[in-house]
């Protein structure tokens, strides 16, 4: 309870701190949907050319690009550069003070960094769900709830694997370029995975989860919710790496520069 | 010439002191092909096709388009806006040092260095698909030359028109990623331009991607009517780069001490 507190906390804060920048927030808005916008682009005019790609219509693309962005504009908006910057702050030593602060570390590792206009960013996206929904049919609520599910335990996917990724800093300390490679493979998963040959979608499906944080919950939606049990799956295959590394790399970290 | 020619070699000792995050800056390339090469394979496998491009065509325009995209800096670089910002600008002003200038050829260096890491991390893919790419024949790689000149110049005025915004608006930054969204679109890096609407081709972002990928792809462009609009467009450009920096330095007021 006291985790959720001081995530709302900080979430409360920085919409203070960003609103006194409007401009900045206004631009950096437009640039945050332009992701979800060349994918568009890209799909619209593939579309125009071609009635499919493998079972994917058009409708189910737009869907699975609504899904991603979703995906990552609201894992972005709770942790923007949490576990991507831990690099950072080990080289630093501010390690130091999230770990004196009595609440859980893996929890201000993740939320210590809320970024405001990631969420306000969700409107390109889940307007392009909305549309993909449209120029299908109406998927039924209870698939749509599902599907909520389904984005839920999306998020949670994601920030356990970038958290995976970046405790590793806690041992080696330089670290961030794994961030700059894994931004680009979160690319992947703007396309259907029926494109990818049947060994890139295992990898990208299981042990590096870039797939199945898009295509599962689209799938959910198109299907049925007996595509939430890999995610549930994989959820938990993530939960428990974190719980046993954490404790030991915590331990192996160790502090530079002075104490304040 | 010579400070010029230190400030190229201090960038090359900089972005050689960095080797592994050089090849993981440009990681983006080789998974995107990757992904495109799946994509347009799947596509043309199922019958499917985008306008006159073979899939052996598609490959090679996202192979070089991506290899550009490594040497066109349109963003020039954020250190001019800083620059600018913290008012460390006068120590270029006042010092027989151009503040342009010394960019210029600092990111050409990096350009260069960026550009060259992408080629390497690109051959196993052009050996992969060696008998489907199109490679240029040494007129196309003539005229590829002269337009990835033309594209890297033209790139760079546009990104000092970026930096240089920072004397009027602040940071300019924030926009990065609409206006890396729009220059891809119109430049022909997201999908070739005679596929999009044809109002696109009267731009001058054709020149960034477009053009020189065509020209390395052999495929048919006007050489003379192409260079001469390219050619007033960068003097146009220029020309703003001149104006925003006259006038910038008239209102440009440095703090600190």
């Amino acid at each position: 309870m006291k985790s959720v507190k001081y995530v709302v906390t900080l979430y409360i804060l920085h919409f203070k701190q960003t609103s006194f920048f409007r401009l900045s927030f206004l631009m950096k808005l437009l640039s945050r949907m332009s992701h979800v916008l060349f994918y568009w682009v890209l799909f619209e005019i593939i579309y125009r050319n071609v009635q499919s790609i493998g079972s994917w219509s058009k409708a189910q693309v737009f869907m699975l690009l609504g899904t991603m962005g979703i995906v990552l504009n609201l894992s972005g908006s709770l942790m923007k550069n949490g576990a991507g910057g831990i690099s950072g702050r080990v080289r630093y030593g501010y390690m130091d003070i999230l770990f004196s602060r009595p609440l859980p570390g893996p929890v201000l590792l993740t939320f210590s960094t809320p970024d405001i206009v990631q969420l306000f960013s969700l409107i390109l996206p889940m307007y392009l769900f909305i549309h993909g929904c449209r120029l299908s049919s109406i998927p039924c609520i209870i698939n749509l709830v599902f599907w909520g599910i389904g984005v839920l335990l999306s998020i949670i996917i994601y920030i356990l694997f970038n958290l995976l990724i970046g405790m590793v800093a806690l041992k080696t300390v330089q670290f961030s370029s794994a961030f700059w490679v894994l931004e680009d493979l979160y690319q992947m998963g703007r396309f259907p995975a029926d494109i990818f040959p049947i060994i890139f979608r295992y990898i990208f499906l299981t042990l590096i989860p870039v797939l199945t944080i898009s295509n599962l919950p689209v799938l959910v939606l198109i299907k049925g919710p007996v595509y939430l049990l890999p995610l549930m799956g994989i959820t938990v295959f993530f939960v428990c790496p974190n719980g046993i590394l954490y404790p030991i790399l915590r331990k192996s970290y160790q502090g530079v520069g002075t104490v304040r | 010439m010579k400070k010029y020619l230190e400030a190229m070699r201090c960038e090359f000792k900089f972005h050689l002191n960095y080797r592994l995050n050089l090849f993981f800056g440009v990681s983006y390339h080789p998974i995107i092909l990757l992904v495109y090469y799946f994509l347009w394979t799947f596509i043309y496998r199922a019958g499917g096709s985008i306008g006159d491009y073979s899939l052996g065509g598609m490959l090679t325009y996202y192979l070089i388009t991506g290899l550009l995209g490594m040497f066109v800096p349109i963003f020039a670089y954020y250190t001019m806006t800083e620059n600018i910002k913290k008012g460390d600008l006068i120590f270029f002003l006042t010092r027989p040092l151009d503040f342009l200038g010394y960019y210029y050829f600092a990111i050409l260096t990096g350009c260069l260095i960026w550009s060259m890491s992408a080629i390497i991390v690109s051959l196993p893919f052009i050996l992969w698909w060696r008998n489907i790419l199109i490679f240029p024949c040494i007129n196309g790689m003539l005229k590829g030359l002269i337009f990835t000149i033309i594209a890297f110049n033209m790139a760079l005025t546009l990104g000092f028109i970026l930096n240089l915004l920072t004397f009027f608006i602040g940071d300019p930054f924030g926009i990065s990623g609409f206006y890396d969204f729009l220059i891809s679109l119109l430049g022909g890096w997201v999908l070739p331009l005679d596929v999009l609407p044809g109002f696109i081709q009267y731009l001058p972002f054709k020149y960034l991607y477009y053009i020189p990928a065509r020209a390395f792809m052999n495929y048919p462009i006007s050489l003379t009517k192409e260079l001469l609009n390219a050619m007033l467009w960068l003097v146009f450009f220029f020309a703003v780069i001149r104006f925003m920096w006259i006038m910038g330095i008239k209102k440009y007021e440095a703090f600190g001490g």
